[in-house]
């Protein structure tokens, strides 16, 4: 994989997650829920400044960053408190891993740049319920 | 990813935890004409005299073992002074012993990357002793991401960054300032 095919990959990964960091928002009581609501809102807007920052990042190599999916398919039940938290947690593993392979994948700044970005997402997991792993972002 | 896919699913391609050690234990296999690769030579070096010989992710793979061992050894002296405190870190100890498992075998056999340097006497205090173990957790987390950048192989890049952000997610859900529990 190129280091434009790794930045493409956590572009594509983050406009998925900002689409469903927003569903998920959407689907949480600000008054009855505030903790999640904060931490779905604080995830919304890091996913979406990512995304600014990574087609920045695209278009500075000279690439054109792959638009956002009209639509992206929901997890099949978002319909409790647990099946929205739950979610948020997956997609976070996922951005994770993601930002692992970014890494892999580049050096210099913009390694720096995933490695601030990994961090993030693993410490993020653990807002929503999340325990500490060994290997956050790994790919086994 | 397919455009109807909620949760972006990064390809899992490289070789992994597995296949950077493998990766580097053929590096060191290559560094001919050192003492290091002697088979008749059962003496250890120690990692600061070695690194000079030893293949650039190798002598990284020495250090990140290095720093792990002296942030193992800060935290058995402390809980060596204050058992009380062993449940308190005890994620920490998990944490790096599975980390030097995943180093171990790229590290050759005959360098010692234990620190040459002795450890700082534990405080008399326990708030005191954990605000040791915090500092030299976080100079680790440092250690860890600048190796990372540093590292040749991307695997080996990766493998780093999930370490310290693993470390990152071990300090924030068991803080390690404020009054001893």
């Amino acid at each position: 994989m190129t280091p434009l095919d790794a930045l493409q990959a956590a572009l594509a990964a983050e406009h998925a997650a900002v689409y469903l960091t927003g569903v998920l928002g959407a689907q949480t009581s600000k008054a009855e829920q505030p903790v999640l609501y904060g931490s779905l809102l604080r995830a919304y807007r890091a996913h979406r400044r990512r995304r600014d920052q990574l087609t920045v990042l695209i278009a500075g190599r000279g690439g054109v960053p792959v638009s956002a999916a009209v639509a992206y398919e929901l997890p099949a039940a978002l319909d409790t408190v647990s099946d929205v938290n739950d979610a948020a947690l997956q997609l976070e593993r996922r951005i994770a891993t993601t930002y692992g392979q970014l890494i892999e994948n580049t050096t210099g700044a913009e390694r720096r740049w995933a490695l601030v970005a990994l961090e993030n997402s693993a410490v993020v997991q653990l807002e929503f319920r999340g325990t500490p792993e060994m290997f956050p972002g790994s790919s086994n | 990813m397919r455009p109807t896919d909620p949760i972006p699913s990064p390809g899992t391609g490289g070789p992994g935890r597995r296949g950077f050690v493998l990766a580097t234990g053929a590096a060191v296999a290559v560094t001919a004409g050192c003492s290091l690769n002697n088979p008749f030579n059962s003496a250890k070096t120690p990692a600061a005299e070695a690194a000079d010989d030893l293949a650039p992710d190798v002598a990284l793979a020495v250090t990140a073992v290095g720093a792990l061992a002296q942030a193992q050894a800060r935290i058995a002296l402390v809980t060596k002074t204050f058992p009380a405190l062993r449940p308190r870190v005890a994620g920490l100890t998990e944490l790096h012993a599975a980390h030097l498992q995943a180093l171990r075998a790229a590290v050759p056999k005959t360098v010692d990357p234990t620190p040459a340097e002795a450890l700082p006497a534990v405080p008399a205090s326990r708030t005191a002793a954990l605000e040791q173990v915090a500092q030299t957790e976080q100079a680790l987390h440092n250690r860890l991401v600048g190796l990372a950048l540093r590292a040749e192989s991307g695997p080996f890049a990766r493998l780093l960054a999930t370490m310290a952000a693993g470390l990152s997610q071990q300090l924030v859900a068991s803080p390690l300032s404020g009054s001893p529990r």
